[in-house]
């Protein structure tokens, strides 16, 4: 509780920063202010205590995601310490909304009531319609912020709408409360409180890009800027899927049939619909935008087993993806750089024979995306797999593993790029920072691969 | 079930010594000057044998059989749990010390022996890969790490036997190696995925409690070991799988030394060894290992008289002690067969490097007839080979004959025929081993154009610690009879289960000796007068000869046998399944899938036009869809 | 059963909706003619780009507006129960108004409050 205290009024204190106009301060110390939230957040641990007329709850569970969040976002804002440096105006405005956004998605993983839920999603969205913006003088950005917030506003008027239904049915704002009302149906709900139910359903899915609401993601994913695509690509996604369980394993477990069938049909589009966009895709942020969504696909099929280690599976899966996917935008902005802001898959010609090392880590991280061994990704798909075989989720699993075998053509073909030698090479620098990270990310993707870990959560 | 002794979690850096060597030739591979690559990998092995050392007197001292030391939980799904873990008792010692010691003496050799070669920094990556995967197959707690290690060691071998790859004929040869060795892995992991099955384990501890509670013979048990021994057959190179090992001569002579005489080709024994368990309740499979065993024994010592490659001939000789080997465990004499691989790991290891010595002063001649005279030229070389050859042909008190009388022995305990057909080999293989030792070092120089010259000192201070350890290397394991207390066997004991066998009476024991050792001498005597007084040399490659000879240098035509029975046919099935099957129906099918998942993705591509009017309406479109669906369906 | 009521719900807006668009187009009398499509109000033809920029600066005040309006739709209700809210209702309405007090500062150090 602390750590959402803190996070909350150090998001202002680095607001204010911004006034002492020196931007080398800003990233150590927004850094900083993470670390100590982290430590607050892991003094919590195992303690598991309740707020707010247990309007949230902090349990292992919101812990353990919080602090994977904030690795990742402290990734990010090592990344951001080159990637901010040309910009003149407005960077620890940046950091903060970062940082708001962040304790929104606290908020979204510790929440044990409907309105918190709410108001979690919206403090995560609203300083990402204006990071997404971030580039005043660029239309693209521009259009993905406005496309994003209009999409954005238009689910969450389905989800208020949602809330308000099961509050019409149930009287009650509280996920256990709803788990008992709904129980007492037996599989059979009435109507209103299932299109409540869904609505709410549809409200997540739609902050993790699940087909068929996903479709905002590619224009927002190649708009925005690179450093923000990536904080969306992430912590976003890790946020919106720890919320995403909470509501389950809190208030619709067992899941009602039909919602349950809900989810396998969306599990199943989002694999399809993202794999086949992204055979064809030639711009390097719309692949990652629509491979996100095939992952999305991934982590919905952990959640359909409603097993109990399925949070552990999804904080794991998250996590790497998360490790294999920052590193990679690295990769790509400094090959943009070089190619004059180029932003499709022929800027990676070349790599290899430039930096050699790069490419042997891309080759690394783009494996743990597709999901080959030795890497973690593959660990992580296979958990999810076995998760699922164990639930009796056969068909959805054989889908899925076609899936993740027709995903390795598309990540591969970035590589074939990468292993081509480029006509008119320019040269590729990256700074040391960045270079550390890069081989950070890489070597720790392969390592949590052999260890994987699980946390009792 | 093993309270933890102390310091024996240094046992980790056993295997992490040549990993972290690996790591630094490897990466470092453009920035290391000539001899640091190997300096570096020679420390590295160093320490490791240092550590290992150390282990050794922690586990004595600590009067305990056996540690588990469990590094971390690797595979856990479902049933499997798999925990990387090493198993330190006596047997994995006595491995890990020939491994690391010899190991590490050969690196040292390498230094003075790859000096001139450009991929040097290459070569010393490969070899401590190599011995860090050979450290796992020896060190796992189980069958899988073992396994990883098996492949390990298997791949490090193609390199290194194809490590000059320019030429043509060494590339096929590591292929060779290489799919030999595949076909005995495919018996190995079915005999563990067998266990699995079996045991719901593939831990040892666990696998060999409950083994020990199944009946002897049982159909389960005959299955799994034989499927094991298919893996074994085709690492140690038994028949039907050894003709790779003599063509993996192609790879430099260290490697020779290390991975095909002294290490990788005991793999297979150590893990017959390690499931003694298994292999006691097995009656069938270990008569077949005796008769496997005793035909390799014979058949390749009797190839190995007619081979003029220095390196083949050890190659055919390193088959044959192989096959004594497995004799020895098909007699379920495990701690027998483990001695002969210590033994057999010293004087090999030295005949190998003096080998390697003698080929680097005839500048890369290997031809035998070509040599001759070199025992005043290079004489560390002519003493330590001296040593090496009278210890593999099994004269006492070289530590040749230790093991070897011992394997005879239990021979004769069960049979007197087997002991008959076990003798004929070892004295064939003392008239090879003599043959080439007169033929290398006596006579007159019959190749003008060499200069042979002694070896720099890097590589005869190896030759001179081996041929000390082929020397004394015996006493490890003196027996009851001259006064000894079996120490070796005791030593092992406690790791491996030996069948109880019969005693035979102390006379007889030395009348065997007696006959064994006359035999010998005569056969020297024969050589002597062979090679040293006719000086006769023998006659080149396309000389005619008789029926009998050309089956023996054609190696019984096996490799040809190979190939009709074997690589015909694939050949033909590979070639109709690949015209017709492939081809036809699955590439058009392949082809079809793709063809189809494109214009599929180029389709939902364009729905995604940008256009915000078109997303709500999906949106809304998808919402009312779930609606439907979850109100009406 | 709730479900088909909801059914015949939708199939009746349905109905009502397409039958209000069909009777609409086949009722009124149409008329076209090339007056009928030239622009209202003063009958100027437009020249350029009819998408044009609009100062955002009437947002930003409307924006700084709204921290105020709430400022003072929350005080009514604390002033109504101030005595029993006590000295805790009082120190969290300070807190209150500290945040919306950094939020104005905020927006008067980036000079939103300037009209340009």
């Amino acid at each position: 509780m602390s750590a959402l205290i803190f996070i909350a009024i150090f998001g202002i204190i680095v607001l204010y920063l911004g006034f002492a106009n020196n931007k080398a301060i800003l990233a150590p110390a927004a850094i900083g202010g993470l670390l100590i939230t982290m430590a607050l957040s892991i003094k919590d641990w195992g303690v598991g205590s309740k707020y707010f007329h247990d309007m949230i709850v902090v349990d292992n569970f919101s812990i353990a995601f919080n602090v994977s969040m904030l690795i990742i976002t402290i990734l990010i804002f090592l990344f951001g310490v080159n990637y901010y440096k040309r910009m003149e105006h407005h960077v620890a405005e940046q950091y903060a909304l970062m940082i708001f956004a962040l304790t929104g998605a606290f908020l979204m993983t510790s929440y044990s009531n409907l309105i918190m839920l709410f108001l979690g999603i919206e403090i995560l969205s609203i300083p990402l319609y204006i990071l997404a913006g971030g580039k005043k003088s660029s239309y693209r950005s521009n259009e993905a912020s406005f496309k994003y917030f209009l999409l954005g506003s238009f689910s969450t008027a389905f989800f208020l709408f949602g809330i308000a239904l099961v509050y019409g049915a149930s009287s009650t704002f509280y996920l256990p409360e709803i788990n008992t009302y709904i129980a007492q149906f037996n599989g059979h709900l009435p109507p209103m409180l299932m299109v409540g139910l869904l609505f709410i359903l549809i409200g997540v899915s739609f902050k993790v890009a699940v087909a068929p609401f996903h479709f905002w993601s590619p224009d927002v994913y190649e708009g925005a800027p690179t450093l923000v695509t990536a904080f969306m690509a992430t912590v976003v996604k890790t946020a919106g899927f720890a919320a995403f369980y909470r509501l389950l394993g809190m208030g619709l477990l067992p899941l009602p049939a039909a919602l349950e069938k809900t989810l396998w049909v969306m599990t199943g589009l989002s694999l399809l619909v993202g794999n086949l966009a992204a055979l064809k895709q030639s711009n390097f942020k719309r692949l990652l935008a629509y491979s996100a969504i095939v992952h999305t696909g991934f982590m919905l099929l952990a959640m359909l087993s409603q097993h109990d280690s399925a949070g552990s599976v999804l904080l794991y899966y998250t996590f790497v993806y998360s490790l294999a996917t920052i590193p990679l935008f690295i990769i790509f902005i400094h090959m943009k750089r070089s190619a004059k802001g180029l932003e499709d898959l022929v800027i990676f010609r070349g790599l290899y024979k430039q930096k050699p090392w790069v490419a042997v880590f891309m080759t690394i991280l783009l494996m743990s995306l597709a999901g080959l061994p030795p890497t973690s990704g593959f660990m992580a798909k296979y958990q999810v797999f076995t998760l699922a075989i164990s639930q009796g989720y056969i068909a959805i699993t054989i889908f899925a593993i076609v899936m993740a075998i027709i995903g390795v053509y598309y990540y591969f073909y970035v590589l074939r790029e990468a292993f081509t030698d480029s006509d008119e090479p320019n040269p590729i620098l990256i700074p040391f920072l960045n270079a550390a990270l890069i081989v950070v990310c890489g070597i720790a993707v392969v390592l949590l691969g052999l260890f994987t870990f699980t946390i009792p959560i | 079930m093993v309270a933890l002794i102390p310091y024996i979690t240094i046992a980790w850096l056993v295997p992490a010594f040549p990993l972290v060597g690996f790591l630094i030739t490897s990466l470092a591979k453009n920035k290391l000057k000539h001899n640091q690559a190997g300096i570096i990998a020679s420390t590295m092995v160093a320490l490791s044998f240092i550590t290992s050392v150390f282990l050794f007197f922690i586990l004595n001292s600590s009067g305990q059989d056996s540690a588990t030391l469990t590094l971390f939980n690797w595979v856990s799904a479902g049933d499997l749990k798999i925990p990387f873990a090493f198993l330190i008792d006596h047997l994995s010692l006595v491995m890990m010390l020939i491994i690391t010691g010899i190991g590490a003496l050969i690196h040292i050799y390498s230094i003075g022996y790859m000096h001139d070669d450009e991929r040097v920094n290459s070569f010393f990556a490969q070899m401590n890969l190599f011995t860090f995967s050979m450290l796992l197959l020896v060190m796992g707690a189980n069958y899988l790490i073992l396994f990883i290690g098996w492949e390990g060691v298997g791949f490090c071998s193609y390199l290194l036997i194809g490590f000059w790859f320019k030429n043509p004929a060494f590339n096929y040869a590591a292929r060779k190696a290489f799919v030999m060795n595949r076909i005995g892995d495919l018996g190995f992991i079915l005999g563990i995925i067998m266990l699995f099955f079996t045991f719901k384990s593939v831990s040892f501890n666990e696998v060999f409690t409950q083994a020990a509670t199944l009946q002897s013979g049982a159909p389960i048990l005959t299955l799994i070991t034989l499927l094991l021994l298919v893996g074994a057959v085709g690492k140690s190179a038994q028949i039907p799988l050894f003709t790779w090992l003599p063509d993996a001569m192609a790879g430099p002579t260290p490697v020779s030394a290390l991975i095909h005489a002294a290490t990788m080709v005991t793999a297979g024994i150590y893990m017959i060894a390690r499931s003694s368990i298994l292999y006691n309740l097995a009656p069938i499979t270990s008569n077949v290992m005796i008769v496997l065993g005793l035909t390799t024994a014979i058949i390749t010592a009797i190839v190995g008289l007619r081979q003029n490659d220095i390196k083949k001939v050890l190659a055919y000789s390193t088959v044959s002690q192989l096959g004594y080997m497995f004799l020895a465990l098909g007699l379920g004499a495990y701690s027998a067969a483990i001695f002969h691989v210590t033994t057999h790991a010293f004087f090999k290891a030295l005949l190998f490097l003096g080998a390697g010595s003698i080929i680097h002063a005839m500048g890369g001649e290997q031809d035998i007839r070509k040599m001759g005279g070199l025992r005043s030229k290079m004489p560390i070389t002519f003493l330590t080979f001296l040593i090496a050859t009278l210890a593999i042909s099994g004269i006492p008190p070289f530590s040749g004959f230790f093991s070897k009388d011992l394997i005879l022995t239990k021979a004769f305990e069960t049979s007197p025929w087997l002991y008959a057909f076990a003798l004929g080999g070892a004295l064939i293989t003392c008239f090879y081993m003599f043959r080439l030792f007169y033929l290398v070092f006596f006579g007159d120089q019959r190749l003008s154009s060499a200069h042979p010259h002694e070896s720099p000192r890097v590589m005869t201070v190896p030759l001179l610690v081996l041929s000390v350890l082929s020397l004394f290397g015996g006493f490890l394991n003196i027996p009851a009879l001259f006064g000894g207390n079996s120490g070796f066997e005791n030593f092992l004991h406690k790791a491996v289960t030996s069948k109880e066998s019969g005693e035979i009476h102390s006379a007889t024991e030395i009348g065997l000796i007696i006959v064994s050792l006359s035999l010998l001498g005569i056969i020297i005597l024969l050589a002597y007068r062979t090679y040293v007084k006719k000086s006769t040399v023998p006659a080149a490659d396309g000389a005619p000869s008789s029926l009998i000879a050309r089956i023996v240098a054609k190696k019984f035509y096996l490799d040809e046998i190979f190939a009709a029975l074997i690589e015909k046919p694939f050949g033909r099935l590979s070639d109709f399944l690949f015209k017709s099957v492939e081809v036809k129906v699955l590439d058009s099918a392949v082809d079809g899938v793709g063809t189809l998942t494109s214009r599929l993705g180029s389709l939902v591509r364009r729905l995604q036009q940008g256009n915000i009017s078109f997303y709500l309406f999906a949106m809304v479109a998808g919402i009312l869809l779930f609606i439907i669906f979850i109100l009406f369906v | 059963m709730e479900s088909s009521s909801l059914l015949l719900f939708f199939l009746a807006a349905i109905t009502l909706v397409g039958a209000a668009m069909v009777f609409s187009s086949y009722i009124p009398p149409t008329s076209t003619n090339a007056v009928k499509f030239e622009p209202y109000e003063c009958g100027i033809e437009t020249i350029g780009d009819t998408w044009l920029q609009y100062t955002v600066g009437y947002y930003l005040f409307a924006i700084l507006f709204l921290i105020f309006d709430v400022e003072t739709i929350f005080l009514f209700p604390w002033a109504v129960v101030m005595r029993s809210a006590g000295m805790t209702g009082f120190i969290e309405i300070l807190i209150f108004f500290a945040i919306l007090g950094l939020g104005l500062f905020y927006g008067w150090k980036k000079h939103a409050l300037r009209w340009e």
